[in-house]
């Protein structure tokens, strides 16, 4: 019988055992072990997640195997325990749990990568070395969901993670790529537990990762424990970030524990990491000492935990992405209220982060000018007009009518069904049917109309024509699939007729940049118990969508006035406010992103991305408003991961400058949403303190997290 | 002695001689005053009727101050009278009896709002003194009663200034207090195990952190919602369980379904405190209704004949904003009275919504209604000058016209109904009887 005491399993050797395993398993698994590794070992440990009754006729052969090194077998305890037992001749001995689990977890989980041959760790070269995602320079980088490749480790992973899987109330993973083990140990046990990753590492996006704390703290009973799984800690960051986004929503509510599957030796002692790899590692402040020496720093993606392509080609906004919305833009630059952003379609209670009003438009000479002459065009080719039940629609019914003396029909789809008996006649006898509408944007309601014409037999119909005031389509692309909808294997001719077309995002309230500087800056106005004034002047106008943002789209920080376009800039005329420039760019910027030049194109895609060269903002546009557009309208990743740090830092120089005031509240934004690379606590306020004075103390705290 | 009192003096006097319900005033002499409003954009009103423009200039018209006193079970027509002439001080005195009469939440919310919207200043005066010691380390318990409710919460964020019975000037921290120490931290839960509220505030903070989605100011899901609620429920002492029951979750679909077109009906204003109220009353087997100040009259006669004498736990949930009102969201048909256009709006599949085709557009309160017969419970709906109330009965669906003030904004629903002792779902209560 080996002597047993805790320093036996100080370098235990350990498996796992298959569902239903018995101790005839066990012996069986040392009878294999080759010699060298038996004797390396200090101690056996067993692993199962079904029970494993005794018997006494497998145990004598397993101690004659095991000789003097004692054999412990770990089941599933009650209440999501772990039991630890001794193998013994006359049965098991139990023992006391916590120090057992402990130093076989970690050994189990040393021995896993040992196994696995270093396939989930990348080490560095001597001429480049890795940023991770909590921006930490690093020679070694290990992305541990690599380990889990096949249903054995998953169990086995599964194993550890049970006693607080199974007692938690709510589980938070930093990474999809460690999904599976949590997934498979709520399968095991039968659990149905609320379940969340991280989408991308707080460093980068930390309004995301907001969200998903913020989702599985609305699950939680109060009480409720939230169990976080952190993949792998290095510097201890991401662990900080969780209990900062977990203090702040719900401290005193609920309760965390934050672990994390492997640490490093030089990880900070407070975190409870499973097992610490004993290899030293270093990491390097910025300015990084490997990035001095001319060591080249590879990012690693921080939603794929893949090493992102060192090739960031930049690209440019050119005159030609310009050119295709200036015609719209300059006859209509001096409209007023013509141009919303963050709106509420009355008619269908869509959101529009882009909206025009249409009525504006419609009362337009130049517009009216134009719609005329489109219908004189069509003269002789329209014997029925129809429009959807919408004041826009009956307005270019009415004005179509008089033009072509025709009857009119107002009905949403024209469907057979829903005709009344008389507008179904006169359908069915109609030959030229001209369909006017307000605004084409994705064209379900052009689709709806041609469905039913087929439908409904509507065989005297020889063309079909559709007339809308503005196409809007997100791509040009899209509007001659429109074109051919309306043609394409159909035997009536058809004819699509815009009067005037604008390229222009589709983009609803998920990707609004309104939407989200709501959510930002009424998160702001919440540390306050009286906001100041320019926040809840903002926040009021934010928050009535229905009215939308008619003014000015661009967040005025205290003391920053509006501006507008100065002369011979390629946006459009000089003095356009900054809601014309808002549109032009944004069209611009559309089409940039469908440039049919690949290498022109803005593509921010794994692993190959197309970004905006920082020198958009450098030296191409230097104008402040065109800058402050700029930040609103380009998503996180079309800034690039290099790219965007030379972007950042040049706008935040800016800063200082006297013309450039302008851009102060959408830099604000973009570093708040982490659209651009964070800044520390103290840079924010170097560079912020002149815009929020005695409120800089309550908001630079959100950048500390950075 | 009605509720609410109008007394003459300086703000700066004792309160005590009260003038028979009549609106006394005091001439705005600044120089004399203890108390002068402070020079702040705390309150700042987007809108063109800035607080600045509405004062109107010494020629036409004196500034005055008017006090409020609010004494136990204030009732509708008392808060109703909270109003005042643009540039007039108001200050609310506040005693340790000060409270509200069942149902009379709504108004307040709207008469508080009213009084922000016009007066020059607005002043909490607290005729007992607040707890010793820094007012930042208090916790909800040691809170006076009366701010631990939907209209204390309100009446403290619309205040200047908030002074104690020592003469303790709290204007600077009282409500800073109040949101920083206890709402954030609560997720924007206030009370007691008489009332629980649900905070919402124009413009941040219109979805409350605890009832929020995981997308920041996306509405959330019902079952979200009735998490929530859950913690409201055990702080009435009901348990965890209450709310998730099967009785309370017709009353959740109710609140659900109210808050929601708070939420998306709201084109506010006004920065100010709208939210859920849920109060509790208990009747003992003994208890003469007519001696209970806390029921209005016109709830007596809806508890009388269900009330059979014995202890019985009722409870009485209220969505209370002070938004436009129901009926003013709605396009008048035709010359459609106002009530006609209220009655209107709990018929199915009215909306002042796009058309969007779906099934649900326009089902909000008429599930409201349903809900509310499920549990024998009335609603009572007060909405920018009108007021009804409904003996909801399955199948049938009978308003009556309550009479109230005009002149004031804001929507307010109620529900009202008894938690049955039989019903297994409560046995978890602890009523405190």
């Amino acid at each position: 019988m080996p002597q047993w005491n805790t320093n036996s399993l100080d370098s235990p050797r350990v498996f796992y055992l298959r569902e239903e395993s018995t101790l005839a398993d066990v012996a069986e698994k040392i009878s294999r072990l080759n010699a060298d590794t038996f004797r390396a070992a200090s101690s056996l440990a067993f692993l199962s997640n079904t029970p494993i009754a005794f018997d006494a006729i497998a145990a004598k052969p397993l101690l004659q195997y095991a000789a003097e090194k004692p054999t412990v077998v770990l089941t599933p305890g009650p209440s999501f325990s772990i039991k630890a037992d001794l193998i013994a001749p006359a049965g098991f001995s139990q023992l006391e749990v916590e120090p057992v689990v402990s130093k076989v977890r970690k050994a189990d989980l040393l021995q896993l990568l040992e196994e696995d041959g270093g396939a989930c760790a990348f080490e560095a070269h001597a001429n480049y070395h890795f940023v991770t995602p909590s921006l930490t320079h690093t020679s070694r980088f290990m992305r541990i969901g690599d380990l889990l490749h096949n249903l054995h480790t998953l169990d086995q992973m599964a194993f550890w993670l049970r006693p607080y899987i199974g007692t938690a109330d709510a589980i938070l993973v930093d990474s999809w790529s460690i999904a599976s083990a949590i997934l498979r140990t709520l399968q095991i046990n039968r659990l149905q537990i609320p379940f969340d990753c991280f989408p991308e590492h707080p460093a980068h996006n930390s309004i995301a990762c907001q969200r998903v704390v913020e989702g599985l703290l609305a699950r939680l009973p109060l009480g409720g424990r939230l169990v976080a799984f952190v993949s792998i800690s290095g510097s201890g960051r991401l662990v900080e970030h969780i209990q900062t986004m977990f203090n702040e929503r719900a401290a005193g509510r609920f309760t965390i524990e934050c672990l994390s599957i492997y640490g490093f030796a030089s990880t900070p002692n407070q975190l409870n990491c499973f097992a610490r790899i004993p290899t030293h590692e270093t990491f390097f402040q910025d300015p990084c000492e490997l990035c001095a020496s001319g060591s080249i720093p590879i990012h690693i993606d921080p939603a794929a935990y893949h090493l992102k392509s060192l090739s960031e080609p930049e690209v440019l906004l050119s005159k030609s992405h310009l050119a295709a919305a200036k015609p719209f833009i300059e006859r209509y630059r001096d409209t007023k209220n013509l141009f919303i952003v963050h709106h509420d379609d009355r008619n269908d209670g869509r959101h529009h982060a882009f909206d025009l009003n249409m009525f504006t438009l419609f009362s337009h000479p130049e517009f009216a000018k134009r719609f005329d002459e489109k219908l004189v065009s069509l003269l002789g080719n329209v014997d029925l007009i129809v429009s959807p039940d919408h004041e826009a629609g009956k307005y270019m019914a009415d004005r179509a009518k008089a033009v072509f003396g025709c009857p009119v029909i107002i009905h949403d789809t024209l469907d057979r069904n829903a005709l009344s008996v008389n507008d179904l006649g006169i359908v069915l006898n109609a030959r030229k049917i001209l369909i006017v509408d307000d605004v084409v944007n994705s064209g379900s309601r052009l689709r709806q109309y041609i469905q039913s014409v087929r439908e409904g037999h509507y065989l005297s119909c020889q063309m079909l024509s559709y007339l809308v005031a503005l196409a809007r389509p997100s791509t040009p692309q899209h509007l001659t699939e429109l074109s051919k909808t309306l043609t394409d294997g159909h035997n009536w001719k058809g004819h699509f007729h815009a009067v005037e077309e604008i390229i222009l995002p589709n983009w609803n309230e998920e990707l609004c940049p309104w939407c989200r500087e709501f959510d930002f800056i009424s998160g702001i106005a919440r540390r306050f118990a009286r906001p100041p004034r320019w926040l809840t002047a903002r926040l009021a106008k934010l928050r009535n969508r229905t009215e939308g943002i008619s003014d000015e789209p661009i967040l005025l920080l205290p003391g920053v006035s509006s501006v507008v376009l100065g002369d011979q800039s390629p946006i459009c005329s000089g003095e356009s406010s900054s809601m014309v420039v808002m549109f032009a760019l944004a069209s611009a910027l559309q089409a940039q992103r469908n440039d049919k030049y690949l290498k022109k194109q803005l593509h921010p895609r794994f692993p190959v991305s197309n970004v905006m060269s920082p020198e958009n903002v450098k030296d191409r546009y230097t104008e402040g408003l065109i800058r402050a557009a700029l930040l609103r309208l380009v998503h996180r990743a079309e800034w690039g991961q290099l790219a965007s740090m030379q972007t950042r830092s040049f706008l935040a120089e800016q800063l200082l400058v006297a013309n450039q005031k302008i851009i102060a509240g959408e830099l604000f934004i973009a570093l708040g949403r982490s659209l651009l690379p964070p800044i520390s606590a103290k840079e924010f306020k170097s560079s912020f303190a002149e815009f929020f004075h005695a409120d800089l103390e309550i908001i630079a705290p959100i950048f500390a997290k950075g | 002695m009605p509720a609410l009192q109008y007394r003459a003096g300086l703000p700066g006097r004792k309160a005590g001689a009260d003038v028979n319900s009549k609106i006394a005033v005091s001439k705005n002499y600044s120089k004399n005053r203890k108390i002068s409003p402070k020079s702040t954009d705390k309150h700042p009103i987007p809108c063109a009727q800035t607080r600045n423009d509405v004062i109107p200039s010494p020629e036409k018209q004196m500034a005055k101050t008017l006090q409020f006193r609010i004494q136990e079970w204030a009732s509708i027509e008392d808060v109703a009278r909270w109003d005042c002439q643009p540039g007039d001080e108001v200050e609310f005195q506040i005693t340790r009896e000060s409270g509200f009469r069942l149902l009379t939440t709504g108004i307040a919310i709207s008469a508080v709002r009213r009084v922000r919207s016009k007066a020059s200043a607005v002043i909490i005066r607290c005729e007992f003194p607040f707890p010793r010691g820094e007012i930042h380390t208090m916790s909800m318990k040691e809170w006076p009663d009366f701010f631990l409710t939907l209209i204390g919460v309100a009446l403290l964020e619309a205040a200047d200034t908030v002074v104690d019975a020592n003469s303790r000037d709290l204007s600077a921290n009282a409500f800073d207090c109040m949101w920083r120490q206890i709402l954030l931290k609560t997720g924007g839960i206030v009370g007691d195990g008489k009332s629980q509220n649900l905070i919402s505030r124009e413009f941040d903070s219109p979805i409350p952190e605890l009832v929020r989605s995981s997308e920041t100011n996306k509405l959330p899901s019902r079952r979200e919602f009735e998490s929530a609620l859950g913690n409201i429920g055990e702080g009435l002492g009901a348990g965890k369980r209450f709310f998730g029951s099967l009785t309370e979750a017709a009353i959740s679909g109710f609140l659900f379904e109210a808050f929601r077109n708070s939420i998306e009906h709201a084109i506010p204003e006004y920065q100010g405190i709208w939210g859920v109220s849920v109060e509790k009353l208990v009747l003992q087997s003994f208890d003469n209704l007519s001696q209970r100040n806390q029921i209005p009259a016109f709830l007596r006669s809806f508890i009388e004949p269900r009330f059979q004498r014995r202890n019985s736990l009722w409870l009485c949930a209220t969505v209370a904003d002070y938004g436009q009102g129901i009926q003013n969201t709605l396009l008048p048909s035709g010359d459609e009275s106002e009530w006609s256009r209220l009655m209107r709006a709990f018929e199915r599949g009215t909306s002042r919504k796009p058309r969007s085709g779906s099934p649900n557009r326009g089902q909000g309160l008429a599930n409201i209604l349903d809900a509310a017969a499920r549990l024998q419970a009335c609603i009572f709906v007060n909405s920018a000058g009108q007021a009804a109330f409904n003996e909801t009965k399955e199948g049938q669906s009978v308003w009556s016209r309550i009479e109230i003030p005009t002149g004031l904004q804001g929507t307010a629903i109620s529900v009202f109904w008894p938690v049955s002792n039989e019903n297994p779902d409560q046995e978890v209560l602890n009523l405190g009887l």
